[in-house]
């Protein structure tokens, strides 16, 4: 097996008093699509920083392409592209000299950094967009551009925090085609996220993060099959009719949960749990059928949704 | 350590190309400000105090003031770039999460910040030159070259002075406050429109500390009061120590301020 290119044992990052990461391990091979699962305020960001060779680590042990980032930061962030939580490009360069300005700082040679640039604005789809200012794009296209720039130095290893948050539908499928795209090039992908559908979508394994520690590993496939079933039925009765309709329902399908707005009934099939709560005389307002995902995961190991 | 390293260099490559396109008011202003403070001070204020009969150490008004206004807009100019754009730098825009997240280490762009503003305030400040000089300022070429020699002391020195409270500082009120309760006392009371020892004694102390006055009463003591030139290597030596020690301050804050 190739070494891996990031490895982090009993990883720990404390700020004062409060400790945002507890002592986590995982490994990333190269080429692998690696993802941190989480709500906000999970640790994720911290990790990632500490990743990038910005943050240093209170203590455990971080090696970054067989580095430390607390002796060869430099050295490391030359071969990360990086796209933080919020978008920090220049307000004042237009969109072609972002790319350039930050391919200057890697000492990319200038001619070589023109050419690149303009492989990224056809990549990122914003080559009529290159002598706008930045404040004329729309959020999504913001984003492509962070990750263009991120580009500029054609990393070993891309860090996307949170790469689709506050995006509208389209733009985050445009930016998924996107990041798939690099995938199948074989660029190593770390992602957090706090959405399940974007896990999904490009993740090959993950690590469910919760309160600073890994509450579950695997591909997400295999943490739905681990601690799900394989559909969920669920069914609303109204806010205070929930919590009755559940007790009436005890011993239904493997597992119930009850949520402030509606009742989840894991079960292998949905259909027939519907037809039982028809027969017991409940009639829900509305129901639906679905299979699971990596929220039913996550509320199974904390017992909370992801978004709160 | 390479001063001018590359990450340095593309620290202000990227900050003046980012400037450009206010480059035409940056130029209005470093050009009709001194215009219009020259003819008012120089011209109206120094012609009332010349009819007088009254010289400062046998020096002509306009003589006296001009090394204090090309000074000063050196000073003020690097602390217009480097109050509010560097809190923004790391809360509005974070820019410089951006440039820290590339090879490039926190002096590097310590450096490369303040060498993009001390070179905008070098622009001002030959600007400013050149328009003395076309007033009749100057008493000499000499005189002209110290004033630059030593603006550009003053740019590094005071500059880093602000970049270094604009790291630290959370919120902009603090700028503010420094802005009005320290810069324009600096500009008013270094010996700049009055001679220093026109103020009561326990005045005098807060001139000997400002940078500013130590380029301006340099300047003048070189061109106009030899035997004061002793003042010359004092300040030098004076001004370079404030630089020295705010720049390591400023890096070590920088630092923690960016590996947060």
């Amino acid at each position: 097996m190739p070494n891996p290119v990031i490895s982090a044992k009993s990883l720990v990052k404390k700020f004062k008093d409060f400790e945002a990461v507890k002592g986590i391990d995982f490994e990333v091979e190269p080429g692998e699509s690696f993802g941190l699962l989480g709500p906000n305020g999970a640790g994720k960001s911290t990790t990632m920083r500490m990743i990038g060779a910005v943050s240093n680590r209170t203590s455990g042990d971080l090696e970054i392409l067989g580095m430390d980032p607390s002796v060869d930061g430099p050295k490391i962030r030359a071969q990360l592209g990086v796209v933080p939580q919020a978008d920090n490009l220049d307000q004042e360069l237009k969109v072609w000299e972002n790319l350039y300005v930050y391919g200057r700082y890697f000492g990319i040679d200038k001619k070589i950094v023109k050419d690149r640039l303009e492989g990224l604005l056809d990549f990122a789809q914003l080559k009529d967009k290159r002598n706008e200012k930045i404040d004329d794009l729309s959020g999504g296209m913001k984003r492509r551009l962070t990750i263009a720039r991120g580009l500029m130095n054609e990393p070993k290893i891309f860090l996307l925090d949170e790469p689709t948050t506050g995006l509208d539908p389209q733009a985050r499928h445009i930016l998924w085609d996107r990041l798939f795209r690099l995938r199948e090039q074989g660029t190593t992908l770390v992602l957090t996220t706090h959405y399940m559908d974007e896990a999904e979508q490009l993740a090959d394994r993950l690590i469910v993060v919760d309160k600073g520690q890994i509450m579950a590993e695997g591909s997400p496939a295999a943490l739905i099959r681990q601690y799900s079933s394989r559909e969920v039925a669920e069914v609303r009765f109204g806010s205070d009719s929930n919590r009755s309709a559940a007790d009436a329902l005890s011993g239904v399908g493997d597992r119930i949960e009850v949520l402030p707005d509606r009742i989840l009934i894991y079960a292998n099939n949905g259909e027939e749990i519907l037809s039982e709560v028809h027969r017991r005389g409940l009639v829900p307002i509305t129901s639906l059928v679905r299979r699971s995902s990596l929220e039913d995961v996550f509320l199974k190991l904390t017992g909370r949704s992801l978004i709160d | 350590m390479n001063i001018l390293s590359f990450g340095t260099r593309a620290v202000i490559a990227h900050k003046l190309r980012a400037s450009k396109d206010y480059l035409g008011t940056v130029f209005a202003e470093t050009f009709l400000s001194p215009v219009a403070y020259l003819f008012a001070l120089g011209v109206g204020l120094g012609s009332l105090i010349d009819a007088n009969g009254q010289t400062i150490n046998g020096i002509g008004y306009l003589q006296f003031v001009a090394p204090a206004l090309v000074c000063s807009t050196a000073m003020l100019t690097v602390a217009g770039e480097l109050m509010w754009p560097i809190l923004g730098g790391f809360r509005w825009n974070k820019i410089f999460e951006a440039m820290f997240a590339t090879p490039i280490s926190p002096a590097e762009i310590v450096r490369g910040t303040l060498f993009f503003a001390s070179i905008r305030g070098m622009a001002a400040t030959v600007v400013y030159t050149v328009v003395v000089w076309a007033f009749g300022g100057w008493v000499s070429f000499e005189s002209a070259l110290w004033c630059i020699f030593f603006s550009l002391l003053l740019a590094l020195s005071f500059g880093i002075c602000c970049l270094c409270l604009s790291a630290k500082v959370e919120q902009d009120s603090i700028l503010t406050l420094f802005y009005r309760f320290i810069v324009m006392p600096l500009f008013l009371f270094s010996g700049t429109f009055f001679s220093l020892d026109t103020l009561p004694i326990y005045l005098q102390p807060i001139g000997w500390l400002s940078p500013l006055w130590h380029a301006t009463q340099s300047t003048r003591a070189l061109s106009y009061w030899p035997e004061q030139a002793w003042l010359a290597p004092i300040s030098i030596i004076y001004l370079l120590l404030i630089f020295t020690v705010f720049y390591l301050a400023s890096v070590r804050i920088f630092t923690r301020r960016l590996t947060k």
